[in-house]
């Protein structure tokens, strides 16, 4: 698999005279995969998106986005056009006065051509389904909406990764439910590169790959199956695993023995009936 | 304090080209005592609900009784800063609402505000603070060098300073961690079962919905659609499900057993305990096979 | 907070709305100058046919361009009394012992109370027809020249354009913050001078605190979408000189000569 980003040995403070907020971070982002990165508020995780595309330099290590070293002045803009971010607060980061204003203000820092500009809005907004609200203003939006805005605002600069910074923390569950298929939908579609940074364990359940954060250091990496096997861990982090886990744990606790973990109620009540067959 | 809503309507921008129906024809009583949960889609009415619960909004039509006051369309109340006593909100993102140097003064004003003595209201500050999850030591720091989830419990310990007998929560634990989350409602059910409160709480955790309620009204488009216990409510998720709302996990599991299993089991618990029993039972009913 | 409508924009498909925003913003300050034209009743006469022309084409319904003028008009009438009393030229007309008024002093009110009607109609005409973000356009590309002289005319209208984008967040902010202390007891609109002012305090401290919170949010969100100055940066929006803008330049260029012909 073709590596896009990696993580080198990094640590990162926001002033000298604090703790470190990243202490030898080392991870590696492949092409086409769901990543989520998890842990509790204040883990760094957050941190580390702002790394990620150039926003924060590392104070020791290196983090490499398709080559570009964002140490080297001159790669900073071409790791921030591949490396787009939605971020927490769906209102601090809609900058235009409408959609379209919003989306085009990327396309305006990167200088491109008005003509093109309007071929990749429409092509954007139509990839997150906002093409019938061009001219609205952010204030009669919803949370979902303009979060929507802002990933159109992402992909019309075509990057090649798109990190969700706890980008649906702050909204409903029909907001949360509308961003994360818009996601999913861009990743099976153009084949994105997704980074979702979360505390939702049930929506880290469908990533292709999982890292776990904990005060500043990535304390275990792999796909959920197997990150979960470690619930306790996970538990003690802050984090609440997904439903399904934890019937099965207490379970398993009764002496129950499941052939494998289920992530998904459906998997669950199969795996017992397979269990009550043997029985 | 009971409260009693007759044909409670509110419309925003009265009069203007703007105007907007956010409430038709309401009718609730809840007893003390009572947890009352609200749910409903963003712009379903509930935050519109509940302000009138204080007289921060008046009712365009109908009337609010609360105790013996009385909010009523066309009336001026004397008393809402007295009913505003009685009455608790901890608004969505309350940390927005700290403003004072020290934690402690922030704690205070509320109290101070409604006429309670110095010496009181610090002690209530005192123990609060506890209460929350952070010590003494907190109370002379400023509540701007604390992290979001620590504003988060200042703010409402500036809440419960008052000491309301009605308490109302509009999506308390938004944007917390499921640990931060866990944390403030089980300090929020405690207090409801301890001080005897009357908790009006407004979510979109059909978990928490589950878990604490004694009653639940589900809105849609500014009017009452739904309302029953717990078990009355879950016993039906396709009705939630063409409201486009979640069912929580445990419903949906027992739901699910009963369908592969073919077997009928209890409804009437929704903890994980009650998942796992389920499960027990329809593995032991095995055994006897 | 609904009341306050910034820019007060009301959305319309008149000749006068499809204007290019730099036509208008021209002609507003153009206007303002000829308006120092007229000294004599029949200039006024085509001043005043200009302005209501103007209003006619916009289509704009006269309650909102009252609703302009009413905080203005009794300024208007001040100036008007003002120079009624003050102006002692020409026959004297009324003479109530204490009070003398002359034709003079009323000719001399009316056209000024007029002239400064005429400048308030126009500039309104131009913020009710056109967009705040669309000024400001207009404004960025008339100034544009300027850059070369070291204005930051690009940062000046990125400013304007966030402001106006904030307003309304802010607003609806303020009614959360309000709301939220006015539960905890807070009063805001009784009490003397002083008590208000301290009412105020739990309110400001957390506007603050929140629209410093959203200045730095905004501004790594912008970073992150590669934003670095206004050099080589393009933009969305383009302002048309169409002929309709040249027809209002022509109207204009002869109302001016027009003034000057017929002032005496």
């Amino acid at each position: 698999m073709e590596e896009l980003i990696t993580v080198q040995d990094v640590s990162f403070r926001y002033q000298e005279d604090q703790p470190h907020v990243l202490h030898g971070v080392s991870l590696s982002v492949y092409k086409g995969e769901w990543l989520a990165i998890v842990g509790h508020n204040g883990s760094g995780k957050s941190t580390l998106a702002k790394l990620l595309n150039g926003l924060q330099l590392p104070e020791k290590g290196d983090v490499l986005v398709e080559g570009y070293n964002s140490r080297d002045e001159e790669s900073i803009w071409e790791i921030r056009r591949r490396v787009g971010i939605v971020f927490q607060n769906p209102d601090n980061q809609f900058v235009g006065t409408s959609v379209r204003d919003d989306v085009a203000f990327g396309l305006e820092n990167s200088g491109m051509a008005r003509e093109l500009m309007l071929e990749r809005i429409n092509e954007s907004v139509q990839k997150v389904r906002m093409e019938d609200y061009l001219d609205q203003e952010p204030h009669r939006l919803s949370g979902g909406q303009k979060q929507r805005v802002a990933i159109a605002g992402i992909i019309a600069l075509r990057p090649s990764i798109v990190i969700l910074d706890e980008a649906t923390s702050m909204l409903d569950p029909a907001g949360r439910r509308e961003v994360l298929q818009t996601m999913r939908k861009l990743k099976e579609e153009e084949g994105m590169t997704v980074i979702s940074i979360t505390h939702d364990l049930e929506e880290a359940a469908q990533a292709d790959r999982l890292v776990v954060m904990n005060a500043g250091e990535v304390i275990d990496e792999g796909i959920p199956v197997e990150v979960f096997k470690k619930g306790d861990m996970l538990e003690q982090i802050g984090l609440d695993l997904p439903f399904p886990l934890q019937v099965q744990r207490a379970l398993s606790e009764r002496g129950y023995d499941f052939s494998r973990l289920t992530l998904s109620q459906e998997e669950l009540v199969n795996e017992l009936w397979t269990l009550q067959l043997k029985v | 304090m009971d409260i009693t809503i007759k044909g409670l309507e509110h419309s925003y921008g009265k009069g203007t080209p703007f105007e907007r129906k956010a409430l038709s024809n309401i009718n609730l009583s809840i007893s003390s005592g009572t947890f009352q949960t609200i749910i409903g889609h963003t712009g379903s009415g509930k935050s519109t609900l509940i302000q009138h619960l204080n007289g921060l909004l008046k009712p365009t039509q109908g009337s609010i009784q609360i105790g013996d006051f009385k909010i009523q369309a066309g009336v001026k109340e004397k008393r809402l800063k007295a009913l505003r006593k009685h009455v608790g909100i901890v608004f969505q993102y309350p940390e927005h609402q700290l403003f004072e140097e020290t934690i402690e003064k922030d704690i205070l004003f509320g109290p101070l505000n409604f006429g309670v003595s110095e010496d009181e209201a610090k002690r209530r500050a005192a123990k609060l603070i506890q209460q929350v999850g952070l010590d003494e030591s907190y109370l002379s720091r400023s509540p701007f060098d604390l992290s979001g989830g620590q504003m988060r419990r200042v703010a409402i310990a500036g809440v419960l300073a008052m000491k309301p007998s009605i308490l109302i929560l509009d999506e308390p634990t938004a944007g917390l961690d499921p640990r931060g989350r866990r944390e403030i409602m089980d300090l929020f059910y405690r207090l409801h079962e301890e001080e005897g409160l009357t908790t009006i709480l407004v979510t979109h955790s059909m978990e928490d919905a589950a878990r604490f309620s004694d009653d639940i009204l589900i809105m849609e488009k500014g009017g009452v659609v739904l309302q029953g216990n717990p078990e009355t409510i879950f016993s039906n998720p396709e009705a939630l499900k063409n409201l486009s709302l979640d069912v929580p996990e445990t419903v949906q599991f027992i739901h699910r057993l009963e369908e592969r299993f073919n077997k009928d089991l209890p409804h009437s618990v929704f903890t994980l305990k009650a998942a796992v029993d389920a499960a027990l039972s329809v593995l032991q009913k095995g055994d006897d096979s | 907070m609904q009341n306050i409508i910034i820019g007060q924009y009301v959305p319309g498909q008149s000749f006068i709305h499809k204007l290019d925003p730099r036509a208008k913003l021209l002609t507003a300050f153009l206007f303002v100058i000829i308006v120092f034209l007229a000294n004599n009743w029949i200039t006024y006469v085509l001043l005043g046919a200009f302005t209501l022309l103007a209003i006619f084409v916009s289509k704009l319904p006269l309650r909102y361009i009252y609703n302009g003028l009413k905080p203005i008009l009794l300024v208007i009438i001040l100036t008007f009394l003002l120079h009624v009393f003050l102006t002692k030229e020409g026959p004297l007309l009324l003479d109530l012992g204490f009070l003398e008024v002359y034709e003079g002093g009323v000719e001399q009110g009316i056209f000024i109370s007029l002239r400064l009607l005429f400048l308030i109609l126009i500039t309104s005409l131009l913020t009710l027809t056109t967009t705040p973000i669309d000024i400001t356009v207009g404004i960025e590309t008339l100034l544009g020249p300027m850059k070369k002289i070291g204005l930051p005319v690009h940062e000046f209208a990125l400013m304007m354009s966030i402001a106006l984008r904030f307003i309304p967040t802010l607003l609806e902010e303020t009614e959360k913050i309000m709301k939220a202390q006015s539960a905890r007891g807070a009063q805001f609109s009784s009490g003397p001078i002083k008590e208000r002012l301290k009412s105020i305090v739990p309110l400001l401290v957390p506007l603050f605190v929140s629209a410093f919170k959203r200045a730095e949010d905004l501004a790594m969100a912008m970073e992150a979408r590669g934003y670095r100055g206004g050099e080589g940066r393009t933009s969305i929006r383009l302002l048309k000189w169409s002929g309709k803008d040249t027809t209002l330049f022509i109207i204009l260029l002869l109302l001016c000569v027009s003034l000057l012909l017929l002032r005496s």
